[in-house]
């Protein structure tokens, strides 16, 4: 058995995590007043810490968090609405084409200009442009979701 | 553990399902877990707030890809313990003070006049007077990751492992911290006797 007063590390050991505390100190703890008493006081501590008051909130947290969870639900009907727009903009283009096809096939089989070309192409690049930003502006929305 | 864990899958299974009254069943079941770590590691009232939002955001948006390798509270209290440290990096405030002395003063045998003194001081004080006032005002004076683990282990009562996978250190460090922490609150709670004894 040591005769030393323990170290104040072995002491927590032993008061608690005493499996991995050698079986020397445990002796000199058990023979030891002063030894005890400081383990003691550590329990103590532990106790009082134990009954501490959980930290109270001046919030509701769940009503917060469900709240702004609530704009991903809506998230599907979003989606369908899209989708509907979307279907409903190609229908009104693809009639359009339909109603005036005999125009557009003779604006493009008869009468071949460097005009048409240069309209064609700004028109090519300008719903480029716009897909491309739309495209990026959604990936920064979904990027700030992610965190 | 086990009717634990697959309670924790079928919570997790409705939330995905898009049940929201499971999610607030999460919250109910972690939200003292998560509290708990976000007061002793911030001190802005409004920041915890916020950060308690953003764990349970980040908890949401990362649910299905939980690998039912821990309890489902462990995992929480991980996200959230690194929300806290990202939050403390980007403020720049540290998250451990080490005194030089600390680890000297950990080894250093102790005296018998001195302990018996300064416990039975401590024992009186802490019983005399308004005690979770006393510890909370002590604990206060800790750095946020001695508080964290302090919290943890008495408070919440997790094991070595848990506390180990929650703040990814390694078990000898998180039992090394702990011996620190405690050594520190005690003498923080002996400075406050003192004071008010002057």
């Amino acid at each position: 058995m040591k005769m030393q007063h323990l170290y104040d590390k072995d002491i927590q050991k032993y008061t608690f995590d005493k499996s991995n505390c050698s079986s020397d100190n445990i002796e000199h703890i058990n023979s030891c007043e002063v030894c005890k008493k400081v383990s003691e006081s550590y329990l103590l501590l532990s106790r009082e810490l134990k009954s501490q008051p959980e930290p109270e909130l001046e919030f509701n947290l769940t009503e917060l968090v469900l709240d702004r969870l609530a704009f991903s639900k809506k998230e599907p009907i979003y989606n369908y609405m899209l989708c509907l727009i979307i279907i409903m903009s190609l229908g009104a283009a693809f009639f359009t084409i339909y109603i005036f096809r005999d125009v557009f096939s003779n604006v493009f089989s008869t009468n071949i200009t460097i005009s048409n070309y240069f309209i064609l192409s700004i028109a090519i690049l300008i719903s480029l442009f716009l897909g491309l930003d739309m495209y990026r502006s959604y990936y920064k929305k979904i990027n700030m979701l992610k965190y | 553990m086990e009717q634990k864990r697959a309670i924790d899958r079928v919570l997790i299974k409705r939330v995905l399902d898009g049940d929201s009254i499971a999610f607030e069943t999460i919250i109910s079941n972690t939200k003292g877990l998560v509290i708990q770590i976000i007061y002793k590691m911030v001190k802005n009232p409004e920041d915890r707030k916020d950060l308690a939002q953003e764990v349970y955001l980040k908890v949401y948006d990362k649910l299905e890809s939980f690998k039912f390798n821990a309890k489902l509270s462990t995992w929480i209290a991980t996200i959230t313990y690194n929300t806290c440290l990202n939050y403390l990096k980007k403020k720049k405030i540290p998250i451990l003070d080490i005194d030089k002395n600390e680890e000297k003063e950990l080894w250093e045998k102790i005296s018998v006049n001195t302990f018996c003194y300064s416990d039975n001081q401590t024992e009186s004080y802490v019983f005399k007077k308004e005690r979770s006032q006393i510890l909370t005002l002590a604990i206060e004076k800790l750095s946020p990751l001695y508080k964290t683990l302090i919290t943890l282990y008495h408070n919440e009562e997790l094991s070595y492992a848990e506390i180990t996978e929650i703040t990814d250190l390694p078990k000898g460090t998180v039992k090394n911290y702990l011996y620190r922490a405690r050594k520190k609150l005690k003498e923080n709670l002996l400075l406050n006797y003192k004071k008010e004894e002057l």
